[in-house]
């Protein structure tokens, strides 16, 4: 049963590419207000998770809810079971999506990429948003610059400001840590946090067992097509000998 | 409203980034004027049937260095999985198809521009005595191709493929338009404008209506993961 308290609420999905299964019967549920890290093997179908998560990606069985909304197989314009435009729209806005790719328009100024997401999500006065935004990730000076001029750890940012513009109340992060030094990893989780104070639900995916421990409520991890909570109590046998648990302690 | 303030902004999104990044429209009115120079040499000589060589020739031209184009305004979306964030705004797989549509539209119709005025120059045939007609053809003829193009190339690019087998497959389908606007064409050299002519061009429109209305519909199944 759907809680009112559930951002996020995922039963019995499966996707499978050419037959071979990606995703078996995977159950999650997350908090409005909750950070879960999703963590897993190369290969081993998170970005599939999150791409069907956020509505890309269209899976092959079970169901999904946003904020107590039923969302259809087929991603794009029908998210919310409907085909009406306004619907859409209003279902899109409550997904950010930041792909491990950084999204941005090599040939579009860093201003012109946050002003193209900002027009597309309708906002009002969206060029003091991106300059807003701009300021806040500390590139504001680097506003005409295109992509190509800058560090992967500075793209990151942007393309974080860009899923964020709009102001998403469910946040999806397919390995927002890869890539970063130490300082855009530390800015990254400060960010996470203060999202996660204004009730954001974050949803992302790591590598990293510090990463997951210093930014989620809750570690999964997916292996094999199936998602089990990693138990936060590092005393648990059991889950001490899982392959993922075992970096996670000695991290 | 929204969606047509989105529409405007995709469309002026790929003019600006291929203003500045010049990476299809030199190449692909290279193609163009190379392809236009080679038919016409070829032309040379020949007195019988040449309105109807240089009809199918002109719009060989124009199909060949369009497709490039029509590629290229969707590989501009992967680079850097642009075409995920793409997905993700609050607009529909129809306004984004709309949208690849219009940009292909004014980039076909300036490679028209190009290799009409080409044909003029060096096969010296009178296309453009008649100019009325032959824009109305030259218009039809480009939203045919335009339409199944940007339809193509929106399903090629989500399962990334390359270009080449863009341009395999288009041409099945792409080959009723170049019959109907070569033979509407070969029509307008010869200065019939009868009711043959008035066919082709009935021809171009139901094809046209019938394939913009299928990628209108279908753009959304289409390219799904």
């Amino acid at each position: 049963m759907m809680t009112g308290n559930d951002a996020i609420r995922m039963t019995g999905l499966c996707k499978a590419f050419h037959d071979i299964p990606v995703l078996r019967h995977v159950h999650l549920r997350v908090a409005v207000g909750e950070s879960i890290a999703v963590m897993g093997e190369n290969g081993a179908g998170k970005t599939t998770l999150l791409r069907c998560l956020a509505g890309i990606v269209r899976w092959d069985r079970g169901q999904l809810w946003l904020h107590g909304k039923p969302v259809t197989r087929s991603g794009m314009s029908s998210r919310d079971g409907s085909r009406d435009g306004a619907s859409h729209a209003e279902s899109c806005r409550d997904i950010g999506m930041i792909s491990h790719a950084c999204q941005l328009y090599p040939n579009l100024s860093l201003c012109e990429n946050l002003l193209f997401a900002a027009r597309m999500t309708g906002l009002p006065h969206p060029r003091k948003q991106a300059h807003a935004w701009l300021e806040r990730i500390g590139l504001a000076g680097q506003a005409q610059w295109l992509p190509r001029r800058l560090s992967h750890g500075m793209r990151r940012r942007v393309s974080i400001a860009r899923g964020l513009i709009h102001q998403p109340s469910i946040l999806f992060m397919d390995e927002p840590f890869s890539g970063l030094d130490r300082q855009s990893r530390q800015w990254l989780a400060d960010l996470l946090a203060r999202l996660q104070r204004q009730q954001k639900s974050i949803c992302f995916t790591t590598h990293d067992p510090r990463n997951a421990d210093q930014c989620a409520d809750r570690v999964l991890a997916l292996q094999n097509g199936v998602l089990r909570e990693i138990a936060t109590d590092p005393n648990s046998a059991h889950e001490a000998s899982h392959p993922l648990i075992a970096p996670r302690l000695i991290a | 409203m929204l969606m047509v303030t989105q529409f405007y902004w995709m469309v002026r999104k790929d003019l600006v980034s291929e203003y500045r990044a010049r990476q299809v429209w030199p190449a692909m009115l290279m193609l163009g004027t190379l392809v236009s120079f080679l038919f016409s040499a070829q032309l040379d000589g020949v007195v019988e049937g040449r309105s109807r060589i240089v009809g199918m020739l002109v719009w060989l031209a124009i199909y060949f260095a369009g497709i490039l184009a029509m590629h290229r305004t969707f590989a501009m979306e992967q680079e850097d999985d642009c075409w995920d964030a793409l997905r993700l705004y609050p607009v529909t797989a129809s306004w984004i198809y709309l949208a690849k549509f219009t940009v292909n539209f004014l980039t076909l119709a300036t490679l028209q521009v190009v290799v009409l005025g080409l044909f003029v120059v060096f096969s010296n045939v009178p296309l453009l005595d008649h100019p009325l007609r032959m824009l109305t053809v030259a218009l039809l003829g480009n939203v045919g191709l335009t339409s199944v193009g940007t339809l193509l190339g929106g399903v090629w690019t989500e399962n990334r493929q390359g270009s080449t087998m863009l341009a395999f497959l288009t041409l099945p389908l792409a080959a009723p338009v170049l019959l109907a606007a070569s033979e509407a064409t070969r029509l307008v050299i010869d200065q019939e404008g009868g009711p043959l002519w008035w066919r082709w061009l009935s021809f171009l429109v139901v094809f046209s209506i019938v394939f913009v209305t299928a990628g209108i519909v279908l753009f959304e199944l289409l390219i799904e993961d």
